[in-house]
């Protein structure tokens, strides 16, 4: 720890500029008006989601007493009914509506396994549990088949009530992990997410319990991988540096995204991610921007919009000298990602995110974060963090 | 088989049997003391053939069919052959095989039977119908092998109809062709009407199984008009029951047609006629050779004897020679009154003069220049053409093809202008020489005169008798002949099998479930045979109320038309409407109409509820395809035929393993089964794309599957177009095998719907399945939830819930149904796109529209029915009806033809609702009264098409579901009469009844004879017939016809039966020579 001393100490300029400028903002309306062709998405109690519930199942009883062909109508979350809102930049889902019908070869399974969530969330919300998805794959493991379709019917139930996901008591298992300035509560519990050692706090998905206490970081930052937060809770980044770090190993789930946003609104802190330098990155940081395609429905609880990418920027790569061979080339399917994402109106409207994935597509390079460490371990907590928060080298 | 070995031992020229004499017999020995040697041999050949014949005929001739069904029998029996005739042989394995066929056909005239066996010169050609030869198939041949391998004679016996004996002969053919009697034509008393019974014997050959059981069992497939019955030679017997009940058409009489003549016809036909010209000889011998056809020929062939005897015909009467070379002398040749001979007068005569003068031969010179130079340019011109014949073989494009033979047919009208140039020409010299009288010189030698008389009577072929052609004559008609175009020859001498015929054999054969074209209602339905009996019931007691001297036989000839059947089935349907009852619930509604019919005496009286699941039953995905296609008669190169072929696809078939046992070819419907590969059958079958029609194939082309293909050529002449001599195989022909491939190809566009529809429905069922197998689930979380907090809670129920959902599944498979059916209804014309759209009216969008056109459709009935009113018909039917529909699996296809869906819905209504009558429309009851009085529904039950289907099932009588339903009884009666013959008796027609009456009930009763014809004649009663026999004398046949004064041959043969009956009871019997004797006891 002698050592520390004699490191450079970064102000974090930048940094600091806007997480003061975002303090003064102060509490200006939370609330997203949303566009008038999108569906309102309500975070539901636990009685109302219950009421919701049981009006879906009169519905669908009274249409088999009436013809025997039970319906089910859901928004549809296919990606022609997502649409990306400028205004609050957020992807959220159209009011495109999609039929499922019993008497149908291509969706019977699917109504069947859905009626199945149906009962299931039925049953979570009386009893005031939670369940994870895994859980609820494994109460039916013959129906669902693979756990892929039971997220999809979990899915399908929020959205077919009108309500996130966390609202019908199925959480997200917890793969995220949390440490630096930060008290919270676990319902009885007080964490100190600083003195948890390396492996910090794991995101609990139970995030109605939790209740943060307090803080004292400037910013938070978003790591991609596992391993790039080991480092930094090993160099104990957030001492010279205070900061929250969160991972969610790869790309952020709805608990982690969840807390994450928690966070953000609460603390009013400047947010960073670090992920690798290729599409795949690019994608999770645009997650944590903006929400996924697929739980665009529940963008609005979900999202953190003012999110920045601090690194690894493919400028970056020739900017601290990463080696030719710690560059990776991109396969067909990364080129044709970062097509993708290019196409992307958000990206678009990133003139510097843009300039980025061009240049990555002109490269035909891609690099992990781990690329940095030919610098040295220390290289990314000591050097490449704070000169990039010093100098507000971030998209 | 014991017998039969014991028989078969027996050297046919043993002198002595060992058995024992029956009594009778020994008496007649008695009485003739020691007769003459070849008598005695006789006497028991004779014996021992009647034995044989009755011993295969017996098991039919039990049961009182062998003059009724059209029956061949085929046994084989097998022995160890005697070590005698193999001795230098390993004795081990060597078999001899007795051959016996008997066949009720017409039977053979004795002096026909004179010829059986021999080789006959007749040519094929005089005059051809499309029969199996001449003698049935190879018989001298057949002789020939079998007498030289094991020097057995062959036995023959056959009778006619009109002959009251059957003559009976046991000969050996003899390498002059003529016949060596053993047994001398001996009149027979024999049991059966008409037929012929041959046996045979073979050696040198081995019995194995697929071949002549192959064989047998083919021949019945395209023969379903007999009955065919092979005993092998491991005594198992082969059964194939007549399918069809009637007999193909006789084929007709063909002349041949000059495309397809060849040399050694014509040389034949030439040499045998009696005809004084060629025109005539052409015109009657040839099919499309008209007067002017033959004049051409002749005419032609005159024009190329010119040319080839250089001899000028330059008129009738004056002739010239052409000379090639210039050094020659031409020769003029004309008519001139002259006095020759013993006659004073002036007659014409030839005399030949050689051209002397310079000045004529110039002139001469001049033309013949001409003349030849144009001959020079025909030769050029038929080089070219020949040329360009060539090309068209190879070419590979119709197109090209069409191009060069239009070229050719250009070449040919030059060959005419060269022609009429000739024609000058000659008009030319006739000026010059015709009466010329100087420069002339007179040829007087008398050899020399002989020479050019021969040399003018041969040119002049249009004067030559067909009898008396030389061979430059014969060349040049041969030539002429083929070089003319005719018109291809009639079609009308074909007789194919016919596709319906060739279907339902298929159908009986392979006991295939078929249903298609179950259209009940539209159009009038064979299969609803109970009802449409019953009208005809009706029909005919209304006649025979309003015309009382109807007699039987007119009520026979009352048929039923279409539109009676369509008004019957539509008015039995009308009581189904049922009005609106607004004072009950929908729920009570259902009962109380089940009450009101329940209690109907009528419905119960009527089984159209099993009609109506006669037609749901058959509406499954186990229904197999089978798709004829008859072409029409065409000819190529002259030669008229018929291509068929019917293809059967059923799930229950095997897959051959080898390609060769998907095909069965037929010629002439005999199969064939040698030289599979080189026939032009197996080549076209090969070369269509079964792909195309959803088939695999095998590697060779021919199609691979559940399936069973049989293609027939038929034809007056297809000898000619066989191979080789053996007849294996037929020749490849281009327009043949394209007419194989159309037609092969029109059933696989068939095949292509079946297998398509199949596969539709298979996926249906799949989803059926699959959305069943979730509904129990489906409804436990729904219950589940319910039960925590839905306003329902206390009203649900599991069982209820379930019941529910499920009902649109049935519905969805009867949809598959329905669509089925109109795919029938549109003659399976659909493509795939309609299919598509089909498959989208399911989508839900399309529910809307149903409804509407259910409301149009109402609209329309209301229409016909007045009584009906249309709001409360609209507000009615289509909440009520369509939950009808939807609770009791009724589908109303969306498609379907107006009429057709208020027909479904109250067709089903019928099937659920036990086909109960409401009260009868005022309307309905109004036309009842006028038309007759009510319809008798009490012999319905009996007869329903269901009920014949399960006699047919549990006697394995397979019935198609296409059969109509007099065939249906037609089958099981033929089924049952062969296995059974007591119940033949009961459903006996007439012919039946007449003999089986007065010898149950004696004279008393004479049956109500249906023919007047027959009422005339005498009744053959047993008392008769004792009264004709008496104890002193033993009375042949004959004898007792002559007593009883029986003038008609069947009633002969019906006192034939009665004493065969009462033999041994109360009349003793001999027989002599095959002949019985009867006597009183």
């Amino acid at each position: 720890m002698s050592k520390n001393s004699e490191k450079k100490k970064w102000d974090l300029k930048a940094t600091k500029e806007i997480m003061n400028k975002m303090l003064q903002e102060e509490d200006k309306k939370e609330e997203v008006d949303l566009p008038e062709d999108t569906i309102q998405i309500d975070n539901l109690a636990k009685r109302k989601a219950l009421d919701r519930l049981y009006s879906l199942t009169d519905e669908l009883i009274e249409r088999i007493y009436k013809t025997g062909k039970p319906v089910i109508e859901l928004p549809s979350r296919s990606n022609s009914n997502i649409i990306w809102d400028e205004k609050s930049d957020l992807l959220l889902l159209g009011k495109q509506i999609q039929q499922k019908q019993f008497h149908s070869l291509t969706s019977v399974v699917d109504f069947t396994r859905l009626m199945r969530v149906m009962e299931i969330i039925n049953e979570l919300l009386i009893k005031d549990m939670h369940a994870t998805k895994r859980e609820i794959f494994y109460t039916d493991v013959k129906l669902f088949n693979d756990q892929k379709n039971s997220d999809k019917s979990i899915e399908d139930v929020s959205t077919m009530l009108y309500t996130t996901r966390n609202s019908t008591h199925v959480v997200a298992s917890a793969r995220g992990s949390c440490v630096g300035r930060l008290r919270i509560r676990d319902k009885n519990d007080i964490i100190n997410l600083e003195g948890l050692g390396s492996g910090g706090w794991s995101i609990s998905p139970m995030l109605d319990n939790i209740e943060i206490i307090e803080s004292d970081a400037e910013f938070i930052l978003v790591v991609e991988k596992d391993a790039a937060m080991m480092r930094l809770a090993e160099a104990r980044f957030w001492r010279d540096y205070p900061c929250i770090i969160l991972t969610a190993q790869g790309v952020g789930n709805v608990a982690v995204r969840m807390f994450l946003k928690r966070l953000r609104t609460q603390l009013k802190l400047p947010v960073f991610s670090l992920v690798d330098s290729d599409p795949y990155g690019h994608y999770i940081h645009s997650v944590y921007m903006r929400g996924s395609k697929r739980l665009s429905y529940e963008s609005p609880f979900l999202a953190t919009p003012d999110i920045k990418l601090l690194g690894v920027l493919t400028r970056d790569l020739d900017r601290y000298n990463v080696p030719e061979d710690c560059r990776l080339p991109m396969t067909k399917r990364d080129i044709k990602r970062t097509k993708e994402l290019l196409e992307e109106d958000y990206v678009k409207k990133n003139k510097e995110w843009k300039k980025d994935l061009e240049l990555a597509l002109k490269y035909k390079k891609k690099a992990e974060i781990q690329a940095l460490s030919t610098h040295g371990f220390e290289f990314l907590a000591e050097k490449y963090l704070p000169e990039k928060l010093t100098t507000g080298d971030w998209i | 088989m014991d017998e039969i070995k014991k028989k078969d031992s027996e050297s046919p020229e043993s002198p002595e049997s060992p058995e024992k004499e029956p009594t009778p017999q020994k008496i007649i020995q008695d009485k003739k003391q020691k007769p003459k040697k070849k008598e005695e041999i006789e006497e028991i050949e004779v014996r021992k053939i009647v034995e044989d014949m009755e011993s295969l005929i017996k098991p039919v001739d039990n049961i009182n069919i062998i003059d009724k069904e059209p029956i061949a029998i085929i046994r084989l029996t097998e022995t160890e052959a005697k070590s005698l005739l193999t001795g230098e042989i390993d004795a081990k394995n060597i078999m001899s095989y007795k051959f016996e066929v008997f066949d009720n056909g017409l039977g053979m005239n004795p002096s026909d039977l004179e010829k059986y066996g021999k080789y006959l010169a007749s040519s094929k050609s005089i005059e051809l119908k499309q029969t199996r030869g001449s003698q049935g198939f190879g018989a001298p041949s057949a002789f020939s092998d079998s007498q030289n391998t094991t020097g057995k004679p062959i036995i023959t016996v056959s009778k006619t109809a009109e002959n009251l004996y059957a003559m009976a002969s046991e000969f050996f053919t003899t390498s002059k062709n003529e016949k060596r009697y053993v047994v001398s034509p001996t009149e027979i008393d024999c049991p059966f009407l008409h037929g012929t019974y041959i046996q045979l014997n073979y050696l040198n050959i081995k019995y194995v199984r697929g071949y002549v059981d192959e064989y047998v069992k083919e021949t019945a497939l395209m023969n379903p008009h007999v009955t065919i019955i092979y005993i092998d030679p491991y005594n198992e017997e082969h059964i194939y029951p007549r399918k069809v009940s009637s007999f193909p058409a006789e084929p007709t009489y063909a002349k041949p047609h000059p495309s397809s003549t060849n040399i050694g016809d014509l040389q034949d036909l030439l040499a045998k006629s009696e005809h004084l010209s060629l025109i005539s000889f052409l015109q009657d011998n040839f099919v499309r050779i008209s007067f002017n056809k033959a004049k051409e020929v002749v005419d032609l062939a005159e024009r190329d004897l010119q040319d080839t005897l250089n001899t000028l015909i330059l008129d009738n009467e004056c002739f010239i020679t052409l000379i090639q070379k210039r050094d020659e002398k031409p020769y003029l040749i004309r008519y001139e009154d002259r006095v020759y001979g013993r006659s004073n007068k002036l007659r014409p005569k030839l005399v030949p003069y050689e051209i002397s003068s310079d000045e004529l031969k110039e002139k001469y010179n001049e033309y013949l220049d001409d003349y030849k130079e144009l001959n020079d340019q025909i030769k050029k011109i038929n080089k070219i053409v020949k040329k360009i014949k060539e090309k068209i073989q190879e070419a590979d494009t119709k197109k090209e093809q069409k191009k060069l033979k239009r070229e050719i047919r250009d070449y040919g009208e030059d060959v005419e202008d060269i022609r009429e140039k000739k024609d000058n020409i000659r008009d030319g010299l006739k000026k010059i020489f015709k009466n010329v009288k100087d420069g002339l010189e007179e040829i007087k030698t008398k050899k020399k005169v002989k020479e050019f008389v021969d040399l003018v009577n041969q040119v002049k072929i249009s004067d030559a008798k067909p009898g008396e052609l030389t061979n430059e004559q014969f060349n040049s008609l041969f030539y002429a002949f083929k070089s003319v175009d005719y018109m291809a020859p009639p079609t009308d001498t074909v007789v194919p099998v016919g596709d319906v015929v060739l279907e339902n054999t298929l159908i009986k054969e392979l006991g295939l479930k078929v249903s298609e074209n179950l259209d009940d209602f539209g159009t009038s339905v064979e299969d609803l045979k109970p009802s449409s009996k019953e009208i005809l019931k009706t029909k005919k007691n209304r006649l025979l109320i309003e015309y009382s001297d109807l007699e039987g036989e007119d009520l026979d000839e009352i048929e039923l038309e279409q539109k009676e059947i369509i008004e019957f089935n539509t008015k039995i349907l009308n009581q189904l409407i049922l009005e609106k009852d607004n004072s009950l619930k929908s729920e009570d509604f259902y009962d109380h109409i089940d009450k009101i019919l329940g209690d109907s005496e009528e419905s119960k009286n009527i089984s159209y509820k099993q009609i109506f699941e006669y037609f749901v039953e058959n509406f499954t995905r186990e229904d197999d395809f089978v798709g004829a296609e008859t072409r029409d008669p065409t000819s190529g190169k002259g030669l008229a035929y018929v291509v068929e072929g019917v293809l059967a696809y059923g799930n229950k078939l095997e897959t051959p393993k080898r390609s060769r046992d998907v095909l069965s070819r037929f010629v002439n419907r005999t199969p064939k089964l040698r030289d599979t590969a080189g026939c032009a059958i197996t080549k076209a079958v090969k070369s269509v794309n079964w792909k195309n029609y959803k088939l695999d194939s095998f590697d060779n082309g021919l199609p691979k599957g559940p399936i069973k293909l049989l293609v027939n050529v038929s034809g007056p002449y297809v000898h000619l177009m066989f191979k080789s001599q053996s007849k294996n195989a037929l020749a490849e022909d281009e327009s043949l095998m394209d007419e194989i491939k159309y037609c092969l190809e029109a059933i696989g566009r068939r095949l292509r719907v079946y297998l398509n529809r199949r596969a539709k429905i298979r996926k249906k069922e799949k989803r059926a399945n699959l959305i069943e197998k979730y509904i129990p689930k489906f409804v436990d979380s729904l219950y589940n939830i319910a039960q925590e907090g839905s306003k329902y809670k206390d009203q649900i129920k599991k069982e209820e819930l379930k019941k529910l959902i499920k009902a649109p599944i049935s519905k969805n498979i009867t949809d598959v149904r329905e669509e089925i059916h109109l795919k029938g209804v549109k003659k399976e014309e659909k493509d795939e796109k309609e299919l598509q759209e089909e498959i989208k009216t399911e989508k839900p969008k399309e529910e809307e529209e149903k409804v509407e056109e259910d409301k149009e459709v109402k609209k329309k009935e209301s229409e016909k029915e007045e009584k009906i009113d249309f709001d409360s018909m609209e507000d009615y039917t289509v909440k009520e009806l369509k939950s009808i529909a939807d609770d009791k699996d009724i589908s109303i296809p969306s498609k379907a033809r107006k009429a057709e869906i208020i027909e479904t819905i109250q067709v089903d209504v019928g099937i659920i609702k036990k086909e109960e009558k409401v009260e009868e429309d005022k309307e309905v009851k109004k036309k009842e009264s006028e038309k007759e009085e009510k319809i008798d529904f009490d012999n319905m039950e009996d007869y329903t098409v269901k009920e014949l289907k399960s006699i047919a099932d549990d006697k394995d009588i397979s019935i198609p579901s296409k059969a109509r339903k007099a065939e249906i009884i037609e089958t099981i009666q033929e089924n049952v009469g062969i296995i059974k013959k007591e119940e033949k008796r009961d459903e006996a027609k007439e012919e039946t009844i007449k003999e089986k009456i007065p010898e149950v009930k004696k004279p008393k009763a004479p049956p109500t004879p249906p023919k007047t014809k027959q009422q005339k004649l005498p009744i053959i009663t047993n008392d008769r017939i004792l009264n004709a026999l008496n104890e002193d004398e033993w009375q042949t046949i004959k004898q007792l016809i002559f007593k009883l004064r029986i003038k008609d041959m069947l009633d002969a043969r019906l006192l034939q039966v009665k004493l065969k009956k009462l033999e041994g009871d109360k009349v003793l019997v001999k027989t002599k020579k095959g002949k019985k004797y009867w006597k009183l006891k």
